[in-house]
């Protein structure tokens, strides 16, 4: 069942709108909000925290409407951006703070405090001060502290902004696995869209103060279905077409072959080529389904799993793809033929502009 | 080391220091301790164990206590506000709120008169309101005049220090423990006060300080039933001719002040060490809702209406005389009355002050000009050790400098009492810290690359000079100099000591005006208030102008 429900929140200051935002999360599930800076996500959060209040529209909890309550009576949990541990508590008193404010008897508060520790692995620590502290472990002792007072819900803004990269990756999993071990509904914003696929369950694309796409992340990064979408994920090729009557979409790369049932006939659409679905051999039964493209080698790097290739077409068309690491593709200034498996190919119509 | 000579003009500031700084309050000590040549120290305790003695030092921290606690309490929604929320006019407010603090003490009794005294403006219209005969108001003589007087010019200390401090406190920790389950205030009480207690400490430090040592405003306002140990020391020396007591005082006054300040100093360097753990970002949020409107509007009106209210009264009082408006007291100002009370023309004193402060200016500017070479150019070791040296003065009242040239420079080996350039040299004593302070970071903040760079691109060690140093030094060196001009004419704690009654100063002779009696005086007393209010707060709008970006004052 729906645990939150937001209809048609708006809030607007300034030049800044973020217009009727519609989203229902289930218990037990992580949305993470995925955009650019300023497309809204932390209002939207704030929001729903209860920082802020909308313009207009609800917000519902388990079918309640928790608009009007000020954000210490919702029992939410945040994690900020830059943590906001509080500089003049020990570790221990922060992770303790919350279950303070529900006025629990120390022996509770000992006893949760302690399993939070431990639960994120800095139970020697819990005198320390928290300035003296690493980036991660800081991290650790706000996500501690978030989670001490059993949130009935959990908001993470930008968690993990101010750390290096395997750092991240790795407390990445961590928050997961521990989200997942409580069965912890949260909320996690992010403009990381590689953050966003492997941390949620569900993932929703805002751009400039509306929520544009809510999907799993398998089909968010398969079927996007605004340009908008396909440019945050990065995807590059982005071609225009247009429906042809009997059939098939006409390209600047010729015409594929693809049902349009769905588009009117002359109906210009964008065509998404992912840079992963080429194949430079296909053997004789799969043919069918694959698009041949020729071109000239612009461009080779070799990274490791993969060649990533940029291949000029015609005068000035410039495709990129990335090719298994097992065999080398032509080299700079080369012919290259490519061959791309059409079912995978994602049509945007026009008009879904955000 | 390049300009040996820069190194050795140390000695200059030091000589003056030794002659008119350290050799004054060694005479203070001596005349304590030895007041009839031996050492004797049973006389000194024979007057501090005095209950009177007792007395004054009790209410002398009394009314500083209660002073502070007043300025902390009114003047920290504003430091909230500002620190909190961004509107228009904000930076020109902030700047406006500063003047009452650089104002001279004369002149914010003489505008605590303009507006509360029983010929004040609010008494005048009570008056003429309800048809009475005498004052409705009785302020004047009374504690809470100067109380007032003293939250008046401290309000902008808190405003700034905690203001400044609140600013740089990331709002996500208030909203952090409000998701936690704490309500505006508990978040308030628990994360906000806490995180806020260093800066309000050192604040409150600062005020107490100020309030500890002031003199003018409780000597005005105040009257004769009321004295701090500066007051005091003024009476017994200048009135009582007890100069023994007088010493005493001055040396409890000595030991508070250096205390004090030694503890601020500590606490100031936490406040900037617990800065660093927080994110440098400032919140300053527009203000949205009605209730916040509402917050931020009345708070701004209490205070226009305590920091603008005397000052507006002050600028009314001088122009309304019983006929209406006019400029009369300021005409008079020209005049030279028989049997006047200043025994001169009142545009005597104007031109004295202005001569004062001309000659405080320069010797402050050479003093502080040689100081801060040597300390810049000098072993870090040296400057340690030099620059709380050339500090000393600001943590030393300007009654006990006064008291200390009277009793030190007043006979042989050095007779300067009735020389004209003495009261130069105590306002240039005052003021020298203070330029010291405005050339020093700038001249600390000229990195050497941009010399050597120059020096690379062929410029000489004069061209360098004139080309790097002299345009980025200019500017503070004009900031010292307004600074030490506007300190000398506004100066009086030193002054009644060490000025002739022949030659006034403004602030002496707007003194004597308001304690007589009589409505020319009383007029006269408001002009000449304004004249130097209207000097000082240009000189200082004028500093907030051609302010250099780097610290300093």
């Amino acid at each position: 069942m729906a645990l939150l429900e937001l209809v048609n929140l708006s809030r607007s200051y300034g030049s800044f709108a973020m217009t009727k935002v519609c989203l229902t999360l289930k218990r037990g599930k992580i949305l993470c909000l995925l955009g650019p800076s300023g497309c809204g996500k932390t209002t939207l959060l704030r929001l729903v925290a209860g920082l802020e209040e909308p313009d207009s529209g609800a917000v519902l909890l388990a079918s309640r409407d928790v608009t009007g309550l000020p954000a210490h009576k919702r029992q939410f949990g945040m994690m900020f951006q830059e943590l906001a541990l509080f500089p003049h508590k020990s570790v221990f008193e922060n992770v303790a703070f919350g279950l303070r404010m529900l006025r629990q008897s120390p022996a509770q508060i000992l006893e949760r405090t302690e399993e939070m520790l431990e639960l994120v692995g800095l139970s020697n620590m819990a005198q320390r001060d928290v300035g003296g502290l690493s980036g991660g472990e800081q991290q650790r002792v706000a996500l501690a502290r978030s989670l001490a007072p059993r949130p009935k819900l959990l908001m993470l803004d930008e968690p993990l902004g101010a750390l290096d990269r395997s750092l991240r990756e790795y407390l990445l999993q961590e928050i997961r696995r521990i989200l997942k071990k409580l069965e912890v509904t949260a909320i996690f914003v992010t403009h990381d869209q590689a953050e966003a696929l492997t941390m949620g369950d569900v993932v929703g694309v805002m751009d400039q103060g509306r929520l544009i796409q809510v999907d799993s992340p398998q089909d968010l990064y398969l079927k996007p279905r605004h340009l908008f979408v396909a440019r945050f994920l990065g995807f590059q090729n982005l071609l225009s077409g247009v429906a042809m009557p009997r059939g098939g979409i006409d390209t600047e790369v010729g015409k594929l072959d693809i049902s349009n049932n769905d588009l009117k006939a002359h109906e210009k659409v964008t065509v998404v080529i992912r840079p992963e679905i080429a194949k430079q051999h296909v053997i004789g039964p799969e043919l069918s389904r694959y698009h041949k493209i020729i071109g000239t080698v612009q461009h080779r790097i070799f990274s490791g799993q993969q060649y990533r290739v940029k291949m000029v077409i015609g005068k000035e068309m410039v495709l990129a793809f990335d090719l298994p690491n097992t065999e080398p593709p032509p080299g700079i200034g080369e012919e290259m033929v490519l061959w791309i498996d059409v079912e995978e190919i994602i049509l945007i119509r026009e008009g879904q502009k955000p | 080391m390049k300009f040996r000579l820069q190194t050795w003009l140390v000695v200059v500031p030091l000589f003056f220091l030794g002659i008119f700084y350290f050799y004054p309050l060694i005479s203070i000590f001596f005349l304590s301790f030895m007041p009839e040549g031996a050492f004797d120290v049973t006389k000194l305790y024979k007057l501090v164990s005095t209950s009177y003695y007792v007395g004054v030092l009790w209410f002398t921290i009394w009314q500083a206590a209660v002073s502070t606690l007043l300025t902390v309490i009114v003047a920290l929604p504003g430091a909230y506000i500002f620190a909190r929320y961004d509107f228009k006019g904000k930076a020109l407010l902030q700047n406006l709120a500063t003047i009452p603090f650089v104002l001279p003490t004369v002149v914010t009794a003489a505008a605590f008169h303009a507006l509360l005294g029983p010929r004040g403006l609010v008494n005048t219209i009570l008056m003429h309101l309800f048809q009475l005969e005498t004052p409705m108001i009785h302020m004047d003589q009374t504690v809470w005049f100067f109380l007032m007087a003293h939250v008046f010019y401290n309000y902008t200390v808190i405003l700034r220090i905690v203001g400044g401090f609140w600013s740089r406190l990331p709002e996500n920790l208030t909203e952090s423990a409000r998701m936690l389950g704490a309500s505006d205030i508990k978040a308030f009480v628990t994360i906000t006060l806490p995180l806020l207690k260093p800066a309000i400490l050192a604040a409150s430090l600062l005020v107490f300080v100020f309030c500890f040592t002031s003199f003018g405003v409780v000597l005005i306002l105040g009257g004769p039933r009321y004295a701090t140990v500066e007051v005091e020391i003024y009476r017994q020396a200048l009135h009582l001719f007890n100069l023994p007591m007088a010493s005493a005082l001055a040396l409890i006054q000595i030991g508070f002040t250096f205390g004090l300040i030694a503890v601020y100093t500590r606490l100031e360097k936490k406040v900037a060490v617990s800065l660093t753990l927080s994110g440098s970002q400032s919140v300053n949020q527009k203000i949205q809702t009605p209730k916040e409107r509402f917050f931020v509007v009345s708070n701004i009106t209490g205070m226009a209406v305590l920091l603008g209210a005397p000052l507006m009264a002050l600028l009314l009082q001088s122009v309304l005389t019983e006929e209406g408006p006019s400029l009369v007291y300021y005409a008079g100002l020209l005049e030279n009355k028989t049997g006047s009370i200043l025994y001169v023309a009142p545009i005597t004193a104007i031109a004295n002050s202005l001569g004062y402060a001309l000659g405080a200016t320069l010797i402050a500017l050479i003093l502080g000009w040689f100081s801060a070479a040597f300390l810049v150019s000098s072993k870090e070791k040296w400057a340690l050790v030099l620059d709380p040296v050339f500090m000393l003065p600001l943590s030393t009242s300007a009654i006990t400098l006064g008291f200390g040239f009277v009793i030190a420079l007043d006979e042989p080996p050095l007779n300067l009492r009735s020389s004209m350039f003495l009261p130069a040299i105590a306002h240039a004593m005052v003021a020298f810290p203070f330029v010291i302070r405005s050339i020093l970071p700038a001249w600390r903040s000229i990195p050497q690359n941009l010399r050597d760079a120059a020096a690379l691109l062929g410029a000489s060690p004069l061209q360098i000079w004139a080309r790097i140093d002299w345009p980025i030094l200019r500017r503070a060196l004009m900031v010292g100099a307004v600074f030490a001009f506007a300190i000398s004419m506004g100066e009086f704690g030193a002054t009644v000591f060490v000025v002739r009654p022949q030659t006034p100063t403004m602030p002496l002779a707007i003194f004597r005006y308001l304690n007589h009696p009589g409505s020319l005086n009383y007029g006269q007393a408001m002009a000449m208030s304004c004249l130097l209010m209207i000097t000082t707060a240009l000189g200082f709008l004028f500093l907030q102008k051609i302010k250099p970006r780097y610290g300093g004052f």
